[in-house]
C-alpha cells in the first residue's frame, strides 16, 4: 500500500488507486505484485534472450553460408546451437507467453490481480535468474554443448565431465520451479477469479488457451524435472540411472524428456493461437466462428500432445505396431488443427477485414502454420521420418511450427496490445515493412532447410563439403536469417520510437471486443474501479457491462477482488489479496544460491540453502497487518449459502497434482529400467525388499493422518488447544516415520551407486522421506502461528492446505510401498 | 454431485482417458511381446474395441445432454460431444495397426 496521504474528499478511484498501487522507489520495484508489472518484465526479459538466442543463430548461419569455413570451431558451433535452443524454447517462448497471460489475464477476466500475486512475482524472480544462471556457463567458459534435448549418455558424467551440463541441468530445473509456478497461478486465476456472469462458455479464448497451457505446463514440467534431476544425481552423485553398464537405459532419458518435449511445443503454441482467436475476430469485424470448436480444439489438442512422444524416437528401435499406434496419434493431432484454421478462415472469409499489421501477423501466422502442419503430418509417417531423422528437414519443421506458429502470432500481439500496454499506438506503416520482412526472411531462412534435409544434410554439423549440392541452398538459409534480423531491428526501433512520440491510443483503438478494453492505457494499479458483471461472449459488443456488486468499504480497505464459481462464474468470496512484498525476490536469491552450491559442489551448503529457502517462503506467506481476516463471503443472506473454497487450497491442490505427477514418473523410471534391463529385478547382488520395517513405517504414517483430521476439524470450530495437540501427535508419528526409513535405508547391502535399481530405490525413497521432512516442518509452522494467535475459526485455511499436503504424502507412500516392497517379493 | 452433473463429467472424462489408455495398453502388450516375448492373445484388439465402447457411450451421454441445461453445461455437453467424436475416430485410427502392421516387425 502507498503511503501518499489522501484527502477527506478523495474520490473511490484515488482510495483505489492508493490501496494498489506500489511504493514508487527502488524498493517498489523489487517488491511489486501488480501483475501489469511483473508481465511486462516478462516480455522485456524475454525479449532480451530472444535477441541473445537470434545472435547465436546468426552466428551459426554465418558459419553455415559457406562451405569449409571457420568462423567458429566445432565445440563453440556445439556451444552456440545448444543455448539457441535451449535459450529460444525455455527463456525466451515460454516466459514471453507467460509475460502475456500475466498482464491480459486479469484484465480479460475482470479481476484486480492473479490469484497468488506473491507467487507471480516469485515466479518472474526465478525466471530472470535462471536465465543469468544459465548464460553465466559462458562466464565460467565451459557452455553446456549437448543440443537442446541432451540426449544421455552423450550429456553423462563419461563424455561431458565439464560443468555445462550441470549449468544445464540444473538452470532447467530452477526454471522449472518458475514455470509451475505460473501454471499453477493462471489455473486458480482463470477457475476462480473471472468477472461475475463470464462463465465458462464465455471466457475469451486466449484465456481458454491460457488455461490449457497451464494444465499442460503442470503435467508436462515435472518429466523434463525428473528428466534433468536423474541426469544430475548421475553426474553429482554417480547414480546410474542412464549407463547400461549398470542396468540404466539411455533411452529412459528420451522417453522423459519427450513426455515434456511434445506437449512443450504446444505449451509454446497454444497461447499463440489464442493471440490470433483474439486479433482475428476484432479485425474481421465479426465475432468468431466456431467458438466451441475452436475451445474443444484446443483441449483435445494438449491431451492427445502427451501421448505422441513416441514420434520423436521413432528411429531408436520400437516395435512396429507400437509405431503405428503412435503415428496414428500424432496424425489425429492434425484434425484439431485444421478445425483451428477453418474457423479464422472462414471468420475472415464471413467479415469485413481491416489490415492492420496485427492482423497481417495473425494471418501470415495461419499461412506458415499450415505448412508447418504439413510438414508435422509428413514426419508422422514413419517412413518418411526414418528418411529425414536428424537431418535439416526436421530442423525446418520445427521453425515451421515454433516461428511461424508463435513468434508471428507474438509480434501480432506487440502491434494489437502495445497500445493497451503503453497508451500509444505503434506506427502501422514500419509495422508493415516489419511483417513483410520477417515473411520473406522466415521463408527464406527455412524453406531452403526442407531441400537441405532431403539432399541428406544431418542437423549440427558445423560445416559441410563443398559441391555436395548444399551450397546454394545454405546461402539463401544465411541471407533469410539477416533478413530476419532486420526485420526484429526495425520492430525495436519502432518500439523504442513509439514509446515516446507514438499516437495516443485512447481505451478502445481498435473497437475490440474483451474487457482489457474497457480499462485505460494503459491500465490502473487496480485494473477496473467497478469490477464487471458479463453477460455476454463479446462484453464490448453485447449488451452494457454492468458492475458487479463489491462493498466499497472493503474495496478501498485492502487489496480486494472477487472469486466466483468456476463453471458459471457465480460470486463467492471477496477475497483480501495480499501487498508487496520483498520475499519472493529473496526466496527467488536463495533458490539461486541454493543451486550455485550444486553446481559448485559445495554440498555442504545444501541443507542450509534449503532451511533458508523454507525459512524465507514461511515468512512470506506470514499473514500481514494488511490481509488481517479472512475472506469474506459475498453471498450473505438469513441463511449462510454454501461457498466453495478459497484460492489457496486450489492452489495448494494443484502443488499436489504436479507433486503426485514427479512422484509417478519416478516410479514409472523405476518400472521402466525393470522391464527394460535383461536380468532379475532386483538385479542379483541387491537383496529383495525386507518388509517388516517398512510395514511398521507405513502403519505410523498413515496413522499420523487421523490426528492432523482431528486438528483440522477441531480449528474449524475455533478449538486451537486441540489443532495444537493434533498437530503435535501427527509430528510425533511422523517423525517416527522417518527414524525408521532411516534404519531401513542404512541397513541396505547396495547403495545408489552400486546399480540402476539402488539408484532408483534410493532416489525415490529420499525423495518421499524429504517430503514427510517438509510435512513435519509445515506442522511446526502452524503450531508456531497457533501459539501466535493466528489461528482460529476465520482463518484457518493454512490448516486445510497442511491437511492436503500432509495427507498426500501419506497416499503416495502406499504407492512406494507396492511398487518397491511389494512387487519384488511377487517378480522378484 | 447430481445424476446429472456424473454424466457430464463422464462424457467430458471417458473419452481421452480411453484414447489413453488404447495407447498405453497397445504400446506395453506390444513391448511385452516383443521384447518378453509374453504374449497376450487378441490384446491389443481387446484394448481397442474395449476404449472404443468406452467412447461410443460417452458420445452417446454427451449428444443426449447437449439440449439439457443451462449455458454452462450446454456448452459443456456440445464440447464433450466434439471431443469424444474426435477421440473415437482417434482410437479406430489407432487400431488399424494391430490389423496392417506385423508386431514386431
Amino acid at each position: 500500500m502507498s503511503e501518499r496521504p489522501l484527502s477527506a474528499t478523495a474520490t473511490f478511484e484515488q482510495r483505489l488507486a492508493r490501496v494498489w498501487e506500489s511504493a514508487p522507489d527502488e524498493a517498489g520495484w523489487v517488491t511489486t505484485t501488480d501483475h501489469k508489472r511483473i508481465g511486462e518484465r516478462y516480455i522485456v526479459t524475454a525479449f532480451l534472450f530472444f535477441v541473445l538466442g537470434g545472435i547465436e543463430a546468426l552466428v551459426l548461419r554465418a558459419q553455415l553460408a559457406r562451405p569449409e569455413i571457420a568462423l567458429v570451431d566445432p565445440a563453440m558451433y556445439d556451444a552456440l546451437f545448444t543455448m539457441h535452443g535451449t535459450t529460444m524454447i525455455f527463456l525466451f517462448a515460454t516466459p514471453i507467453l507467460s509475460g502475456f497471460g500475466n498482464y491480459l489475464v486479469p484484465l480479460m477476466i475482470g479481476a484486480r490481480d492473479m490469484a497468488f500475486p506473491r507467487l507471480n512475482a516469485f515466479g518472474f524472480w526465478v525466471f530472470a535468474l535462471s536465465g543469468v544462471f544459465l548464460y553465466a556457463s559462458f562466464a565460467a567458459s565451459s557452455i553446456p554443448q549437448n543440443g537442446w534435448f541432451a540426449y544421455a549418455p552423450l550429456a553423462g558424467p563419461r563424455y561431458s565431465p565439464e560443468t555445462g551440463m550441470d549449468f544445464w541441468t540444473l538452470g532447467l530445473v530452477f526454471l522449472g520451479i518458475s514455470t509451475t509456478a505460473g501454471a499453477i497461478n493462471f489455473i486458480v486465476t482463470i477457475a476462480k477469479l473471472r468477472a461475475p456472469g463470464m462463465s465458462i462458455d464465455r471466457m475469451p479464448l486466449f484465456v481458454w488457451n491460457i488455461l490449457v497451457t497451464a494444465i499442460a505446463m503442470l503435467f508436462a514440467i515435472p518429466s523434463l524435472t525428473v528428466a534433468a534431476a536423474l541426469l544430475e544425481l548421475d553426474r553429482v552423485a554417480g547414480t546410474r540411472f542412464f549407463d547400461p553398464a549398470a542396468g540404466g537405459s539411455p533411452l529412459l532419458w528420451q522417453h522423459l524428456f519427450w513426455i515434456f518435449g511434445h506437449p512443450d511445443v504446444y505449451i509454446i503454441f497454444m497461447p499463440a493461437v489464442g493471440m490470433v482467436s483474439s486479433i482475428v475476430p476484432v479485425f474481421a469485424r465479426r465475432p468468431i466462428v466456431g467458438y466451441t470448436a475452436l475451445a474443444v480444439s484446443s483441449v483435445t489438442t494438449i491431451v492427445i500432445s502427451f501421448g505422441v512422444w513416441v514420434h520423436h524416437m521413432f528411429a531408436v528401435g520400437i516395435a512396429a505396431q507400437a509405431l503405428g499406434v503412435f503415428s496414428a496419434a500424432s496424425m489425429l493431432i492434425a484434425v484439431p488443427a485444421g478445425v483451428q484454421v477453418v474457423a479464422w478462415i472462414v471468420t475472415i472469409w464471413a467479415g469485413r477485414p481491416v489490415w492492420t499489421t496485427a492482423f497481417l501477423f495473425a494471418v501470415g501466422f495461419v499461412v506458415l502454420f499450415v505448412l508447418g502442419g504439413l510438414t508435422g503430418v509428413m514426419v508422422a509417417a514413419v517412413p518418411f521420418d526414418w528418411q529425414v531423422t536428424d537431418s535439416y528437414f526436421v530442423v525446418a519443421h520445427l521453425h515451421y511450427v515454433l516461428f511461424g506458429g508463435m513468434v508471428f502470432p507474438l509480434f501480432g500481439a506487440f502491434y494489437y496490445w502495445f497500445p493497451k500496454m503503453t497508451g500509444r499506438l505503434l506506427d502501422e506503416r514500419v509495422g508493415a515493412l516489419n511483417f513483410w520482412t520477417m515473411f520473406v526472411g522466415f521463408n527464406l531462412a527455412f524453406f531452403p532447410m526442407h531441400i537441405a534435409g532431403i539432399l541428406g544434410m544431418p542437423r549440427r554439423v558445423y560445416t559441410y563439403p563443398a559441391g555436395a549440392g548444399l551450397d546454394a541452398v545454405n546461402l539463401v538459409s544465411s541471407i533469410g536469417a539477416f533478413v530476419v534480423a532486420l526485420s526484429v531491428a526495425l520492430f525495436v526501433a519502432n518500439a523504442a520510437v513509439s514509446l515516446r512520440r507514438g499516437r495516443l491510443a485512447g481505451r478502445d483503438p481498435w473497437q475490440a471486443n474483451t474487457l482489457e478494453w474497457s480499462t485505460a492505457s494503459p491500465p490502473e494499479p487496480f485494473d477496473f474501479a467497478r469490477l464487471p458483471a458479463v453477460a455476454s461472449r463479446d462484453p464490448l459488443w453485447g449488451p452494457k457491462v454492468a458492475n458487479a456488486r463489491e462493498p466499497a468499504a472493503l474495496a478501498t480497505a485492502w487489496r480486494q477482488t472477487t472469486a466466483t464459481s468456476a463453471l458459471e462464474a457465480r460470486p463467492e468470496l471477496f477475497l483480501r489479496m495480499p501487498g508487496d512484498s520483498i520475499w519472493p525476490a529473496l526466496a527467488a536469491a536463495a533458490l539461486l544460491a541454493l543451486f550455485g552450491a550444486i553446481l559448485f559442489r559445495f554440498l555442504v551448503l545444501v541443507p542450509f540453502g534449503l532451511a533458508l529457502l523454507f525459512a524465507l517462503v514461511a515468512r512470506w506467506l506470514w499473514p500481514s497487518p494488511e490481509t488481517p481476516g479472512a475472506h469474506v463471503g459475498a453471498r450473505p443472506g438469513p441463511r449462510e449459502l454454501p461457498v466453495g473454497r478459497a484460492p489457496g487450497w486450489w492452489g495448494m491442490a494443484l502443488v499436489v497434482a504436479t507433486d503426485a505427477t514427479i512422484f509417478a514418473l519416478l516410479l514409472a523410471s523405476y518400472g521402466y529400467l525393470g522391464f527394460a534391463g535383461n536380468g532379475p529385478w532386483p538385479p542379483p547382488g541387491s537383496e529383495r525388499p525386507q518388509l517388516a520395517i517398512p510395514l511398521v513405517g507405513t502403519v505410523v504414517l498413515l496413522a499420523s493422518s487421523a490426528p492432523i483430521a482431528w486438528a483440522e476439524a477441531g480449528i474449524r470450530r475455533g478449538d486451537v488447544r486441540r489443532l495444537a495437540i493434533g498437530i503435535g501427535i501427527a509430528m510425533a508419528l511422523s517423525a517416527g516415520f522417518v527414524v525408521l526409513q532411516a534404519i531401513e535405508l542404512t541397513r541396505k547391502a547396495f547403495a545408489p551407486q552400486t546399480n540402476a535399481y539402488g539408484s532408483a530405490f534410493f532416489t525415490i525413497t529420499s525423495f518421499h522421506g524429504l517430503h514427510v521432512i517438509v510435512a513435519l516442518l509445515l506442522g511446526a509452522v502452524l503450531l508456531v502461528r497457533a501459539w501466535r494467535g493466528g489461528l482460529d475459526r476465520e482463518r484457518h485455511l493454512a490448516v486445510q492446505n497442511v491437511a492436503l499436503y500432509w495427507h498426500f504424502v501419506g497416499a503416495v507412500w502406499i504407492v512406494i510401498l507396492a511398487v518397491l516392497y511389494l512387487s519384488p517379493q511377487v517378480t522378484g | 454431485m447430481s445424476a446429472r452433473d456424473a454424466r457430464l463429467a463422464f462424457a467430458i472424462v471417458a473419452p481421452p482417458a480411453a484414447w489413453t489408455f488404447q495407447l498405453l495398453a497397445v504400446y506395453l502388450l506390444v513391448s511385452l511381446a516383443c521384447a518378453k516375448h509374453v504374449v497376450v492373445p487378441l490384446g491389443t484388439q481387446a484394448a481397442g474395441a474395449a476404449a472404443a465402447l468406452v467412447a461410443l457411450a460417452a458420445l452417446a451421454t454427451a449428444l443426449g445432454a447437449r439440449d439439457e441445461g443451462d449455458g454452462p453445461r450446454r456448452f459443456l455437453s456440445r464440447a464433450a460431444a466434439l471431443a469424444a467424436a474426435l477421440f473415437l475416430g482417434g482410437i479406430v485410427l489407432g487400431s488399424l495397426p494391430g490389423v496392417l502392421v506385423a508386431g514386431c516387425a
